[in-house]
């Protein structure tokens, strides 16, 4: 029953994978609601499907649709709000972690500023126009805020590419490989930082969604710099969450798409590594990779990530920050926990 | 409903924590007190659990008693970024480490000797440091080396006495004599650089720990002893305020220089794992075989006006001396 609700949800979330049009009758519709939000798809792409359902589940799917719809459009306002702020003053940022494909729902925009005079001009700003900022209680970097005005989509802003307390990469180079987005007129990274960006993001909250997989696989072009992407991730210890990644994208690519956009030789390079051949056993022994999401068993995203992570780390940054990477991985275990309690 | 989760499961760990710390801290009070072997044994294993106890507490607390989301006033951050902002200020300030590495005959003591009377001229306190050969705790070890003929004293063409070390004919030995090594390396910079840095001077380094990766590199004939994760914890030692240089020079030069050099063989090969490792982290390399007083402007020119330490004004007696 699962894969045949992962099937709806790709067939009706992926234009272009191969699978018919799904016949929506059957399927319990509580269950299809929990998983396209699960995976951060708009139930907006199932209305065009449901000529057969009628009555009460007509009804319930229409209001989360609807719902999702709202969501949909306060984000977008929040985000032409944001690029305005970026735009008029000038604030020297980038938009990360925006996903590429339009029916994903996203719950916040994440703004990297490239230092902490540039977080704190744009703060004020939003400050004026009414927003109220916060920070996480456990372990967030003292400048990584959340900006907050009534129920609309939360403002975050990151002091440097980090998840928890977790770095994965310098806001410099990121910086230096931006590239400005033709539709809002704001810099965002180029698309491998992009791809690096979700991948290490996901891989962070132990969870993969097909909003995620989807922006991967449009990231990708001709002219990606795989090699780019795999010394970045050598560089700042989080080759198992690129690894995972690229082999979801191929698996789901291959199961849905009947084609494969990573060539093999590039994801091999990334099996020397102990800590790939970890996560590589465990695709193998799983009776069925690609379920959406993917959900990342703590041994994996928390145990020896943590230990692979700190083992890389160790030597280049210092012992209190070197701790908080260890602690950010268990972190997101309490975070499960919390999420499952 | 998720703040009652909060609450719940902050509750739980901090009652877990507790209760685990009350069997902790008396391990390990008990295990220092007695000072017998088990107790110390029971007392160092009770250690990292005390650890994860009082982070499962921090969060505990945190997850009991603080909101889930702090509100915080945009003046809060001003303070922050200003305080962060001075305190690099003050780091910038601070004394700092000037390391020169290289092979033999590189011309590194010497330039420690002029940058050390400039510091001098400026009445900044410094403490010049040659840690090369810093054996404290591996002597045991190098005399059963000696008995065992590991390690061997030889003579040079200029009848020169020099040792040599042979620990690359067994892999236990040159394991243990690198694990030992680093030991007695993070001793001396504790001692000798740390505290130095500490007490408000400045270190300069004649030699240290790249050179002993180097040698003992060398010793071992393990050329990825860099890539290692020993050679990763002995570059750690440097400290995070430390201006490394490299001074590179000819073999021949080197030779000409210095008489106790072994062999010209000697020079060659510690000069590639140089170039190796100035290559991996980024360590800029100037031309020993410049004149010492051209080689000492490039060091001022490229690094050390770079430093603030460099704008404290003269002393009268020294203004034309520096």
């Amino acid at each position: 029953m699962n894969e045949d609700l992962d099937e709806l949800l790709v067939a009706c979330s992926d234009d272009m994978c191969h699978l018919q049009e799904p016949i929506i009758a059957s399927y319990n519709m509580q269950s299809v609601i929990r998983k396209f939000a699960d995976n951060k798809i708009s139930l907006e792409r199932l209305l065009p499907s449901m000529g057969a359902l009628h009555g009460d589940q007509v009804s319930l799917v229409r209001g989360q649709a609807v719902r999702d719809a709202l969501v949909h459009k306060k984000w977008t306002q929040m985000f032409d709000l944001v690029c305005d702020v970026v735009r008029s003053a000038k604030i020297q940022c980038l938009l990360i972690k925006t996903l590429e494909y339009p029916w994903a729902v996203l719950s916040d925009i994440d703004v990297l500023p490239l230092n902490q005079f540039e977080e704190l001009r744009a703060l004020r700003i939003l400050e004026e126009r009414g927003f109220a900022l916060f920070q996480c209680r456990l372990l967030c970097h003292p400048l990584k805020i959340m900006a907050l005005r009534d129920d609309e989509p939360a403002v975050d802003f990151y002091p440097s590419p980090m998840w928890i307390r977790k770095k994965v990469c310098d806001t410099e180079l990121i910086f230096c490989r931006r590239k400005m987005s033709a539709v809002y007129k704001v810099f965002v990274p180029s698309s491998e930082d992009s791809l690096y960006l979700v991948g290490s993001h996901a891989y962070n909250h132990l969870k993969f969604t097909l909003a995620e997989i989807l922006h991967g696989l449009s990231v990708i072009s001709k002219s990606f710099d795989w090699e780019y992407v795999f010394n970045l991730a050598r560089n700042y210890g989080t080759l198992d969450s690129i690894y995972l990644y690229l082999r979801l994208l191929n698996a789901y690519s291959e199961k849905f798409r009947l084609c494969s956009p990573i060539d093999e030789d590039i994801v091999r390079a990334y099996e020397v590594f102990r800590v790939c051949k970890r996560i590589q056993s465990w695709i193998d022994k799983s009776h069925q990779f690609v379920r959406l999401p993917l959900r990342i068993p703590g041994t994996i995203g928390c145990l020896y990530s943590s230990l692979y992570h700190c083992r890389t780390m160790s030597g280049r940054v210092s012992i209190p920050d070197l701790l908080r990477d260890f602690l950010s991985h268990y972190l997101m275990l309490t975070d499960r926990l919390l999420e499952t309690t | 409903m998720k703040i009652k989760r909060d609450k719940s499961i902050g509750l739980v760990l901090c009652g877990v924590s507790f209760l685990s710390l009350a069997f902790e801290i008396p391990a390990i009070v008990h295990g220092i007190l007695r000072l017998s072997p088990t107790a110390l044994v029971m007392s160092a294993m009770a250690v990292p659990l005390t650890f994860i106890s009082l982070v499962a507490l921090t969060i505990g607390y945190k997850l009991l008693l603080r909101p889930a989301e702090i509100p915080v006033t945009y003046e809060e951050l001003r303070k922050r970024v200003v305080a962060e902002t001075s305190r690099k200020e003050k780091i910038s300030l601070s004394p700092i480490v000037i390391y020169l590495c290289g092979i033999d005959g590189s011309g590194k003591t010497t330039q420690v000797d002029i940058i050390s009377n400039c510091l001098a001229n400026r009445n900044i306190p410094h403490t010049i440091v040659w840690l090369r050969w810093v054996a404290l705790v591996s002597y045991p070890f190098l005399a059963l080396c000696r008995l065992l003929g590991y390690t061997a004293w030889k003579v040079n063409k200029n009848s020169v006495r020099y040792p040599e070390h042979y620990f690359y004919r067994n892999k236990a030995v040159s394991r243990i004599w690198v694990l030992i090594f680093t030991v007695d390396m993070l001793l001396h910079a504790i001692v000798r650089v740390r505290i130095p840095l500490m007490m408000k001077r400045t270190v300069l380094c004649d030699r240290f720990v790249l050179d002993s990766l180097v040698d003992l590199a060398c010793e071992t004939k393990n050329k990825d002893l860099f890539e290692s994760r020993i050679g990763r914890l002995l570059i750690s030692i440097l400290p995070r305020r430390c201006l490394v240089i490299m001074l590179d020079v000819s073999e021949q030069e080197a030779i000409r220089r210095k008489r106790d050099i072994p062999s010209i063989e000697y020079l060659e090969g510690r000069r590639e794992l140089y170039f190796n490792l100035a290559s991996n982290l980024g360590v800029p390399i100037l031309d020993g075989n410049k004149p010492s007083q051209d080689l000492h402007k490039s060091i001022v020119s490229g690094f050390l006006s770079h430093l603030p330490l460099w704008y404290v004004p003269l002393t009268d007696q020294s203004r034309e001396g520096c």
